[in-house]
């Protein structure tokens, strides 16, 4: 139960956060960071389906169906968030979501459904891992911190259509991530990214003053001239 | 002789970031480093491009036969691949059968994603008459700028200068962003906002204007 309310709350903030204005994304500073905590546990679904919402974007242009069955062992946390996939921008939005509670094969719920006109694409999630890092900076004295949560899931995907079948299977990765100074309270955040959105990391928050004045009193590492890349500010690849 | 490459050269090497507290001063022509640096024989004035480097130039009719090629054995695999599923629809599998069938849709699809990736490559190559992006050479310039930095460094407190280089280099040219018009007419607000939308770019380019100067109006009155 204590665990649950952790996800809400990680998934609340999450879909809070998707309201904000998307900002720059901060690249001034330079980050090593060194791993402190680092803990994966076993999960019975995904959480939240941005992995398969984004995996039905990934591999279809248009809507193909009306309907996404998506099979895994869904909790009561995944049936009141799964609600929420229709305030992501995008046409999985406009689909009809049905929570399948089981472990059936989705190749055999795909041939069940074959008969139908309008066949739904049958989207099944298993192998999913939750993984929680938590990440120090040793540029700023290890006063920068980061947490990372991460959904780790095997996504299949199959719609039977006698003209065109189609089946992907692909490793479904999400994660939202936290950095902040010293402490995580309002103030000292420094920045709030969610992955994936359009197959891309978002910033959802950056107080880029902060940052700044963090930098003029030398409390984090400003990014030398030669590194001009604004996309190397991700954290390091988390254990399996 | 590589006119172009020098300058991208030399515009990383003259942003090159040394600390403040200094104890030694020395000066080097990198030019002459550039040119005796050993990729430097790999260069190819014509294309600007480094043979037997991802920048090097291809010639035209290989680039063709490569995307009809690509473009067949892409769709020879896309129907196998539908074949194989709509057959598979047909019949009840057992848990092996089917873990046997994901692997193979899994193998047919990594290798068509695999061959849209170098048809994207060859179409682009093609637009562009066989020469690569100048991206290509950023990671050449970066190697280069790198070994002649540890050669003529000894110790972090040094500051190297470079003699003038010999070519104007103009600044770069961002977009939106008219650098040589921000200060040509003090009224234009809209340059100004301009130039604080962009600062984040601008300082990983120019350290200095990091911290952006603000005047307030008593000051500009004054």
């Amino acid at each position: 139960m204590k665990r649950g309310k952790l996800l809400l709350l990680i998934l609340l903030l999450m879909i809070g956060a998707s309201q904000i204005k998307q900002a720059f994304a901060c690249s001034l500073a330079v980050h090593d960071w060194k791993l402190v905590f680092f803990m994966k546990l076993p999960i019975s679904a995904p959480i939240f389906p941005l992995a398969e919402f984004n995996f039905l974007k990934a591999n279809f242009r248009e809507k193909p169906a009306d309907k996404v069955f998506w099979v895994s062992k869904h909790g009561w946390l995944n049936h009141f968030l799964s609600g929420f996939v229709h305030a992501i921008p995008g046409w999985p939005a406009e689909m009809t979501w049905n929570l399948i509670n089981s472990q059936t094969s989705i190749l055999g719920l795909a041939q069940q459904n074959s008969s139908d006109a309008t066949a739904p694409i049958i989207m099944g999630s298993d192998l999913n891992f939750l993984k929680i890092a938590f990440f120090s900076d040793y540029n700023s004295n290890y006063s920068c911190h980061q947490l990372v949560v991460m959904n780790n899931s095997r996504i299949r995907g199959v719609l039977v259509n006698p003209d065109t079948p189609w089946a992907q299977e692909m490793n479904g990765m999400s994660w939202v991530s936290l950095i902040f100074y010293q402490l995580p309270y309002p103030g000292r955040i420094m920045s709030f990214s969610a992955f994936p959105y359009q197959s891309a990391r978002v910033s959802l928050f950056e107080d880029h003053d902060y940052v700044e004045s963090l930098l003029m009193h030398k409390l984090l590492k400003r990014r030398p001239d030669m590194e001009i890349d604004p996309f190397i500010f991700d954290f390091p690849e988390l254990p399996d | 002789m590589c006119k172009n490459f020098l300058h991208l050269l030399s515009f990383f090497v003259i942003f090159l970031s040394f600390s403040a507290e200094a104890q030694t001063f020395k000066v080097h022509d990198l030019e002459r480093l550039i040119k005796n640096h050993p990729m430097m024989k790999n260069y190819d004035p014509k294309t600007n491009r480094f043979r037997n480097t991802p920048s090097e130039a291809r010639p035209l009719e290989e680039i063709d036969a490569g995307i009809i090629s690509t473009k067949e054995e892409i769709s020879a695999l896309e129907k196998e691949k539908k074949t194989v599923l709509g057959s598979s629809m047909k019949k009840t599998l057992d848990a092996e059968a089917e873990k046997e069938l994901w692997k193979k849709l899994n193998d047919m699809g990594n290798r068509i994603k695999e061959l849209k990736q170098n048809l994207l490559d060859l179409t682009e190559l093609q637009a562009t008459n066989g020469v690569p992006p100048a991206s290509r050479l950023l990671p050449i310039a970066r190697e280069i700028l790198l070994d002649i930095k540890e050669e003529i460094t000894t110790n972090e407190n040094e500051i190297v200068l470079n003699y003038l280089p010999r070519f104007y280099q103009p600044p770069p040219n961002l977009i939106k962003n008219p650098l040589k018009n921000f200060f040509a007419n003090p009224d234009q607000t809209e340059s100004l906002l301009n130039y604080i939308k962009h600062a984040n770019l601008m300082s990983l380019l120019f350290s200095g204007v990091a911290a952006p100067v603000l005047y307030n109006e008593r000051n500009l009155n004054n």
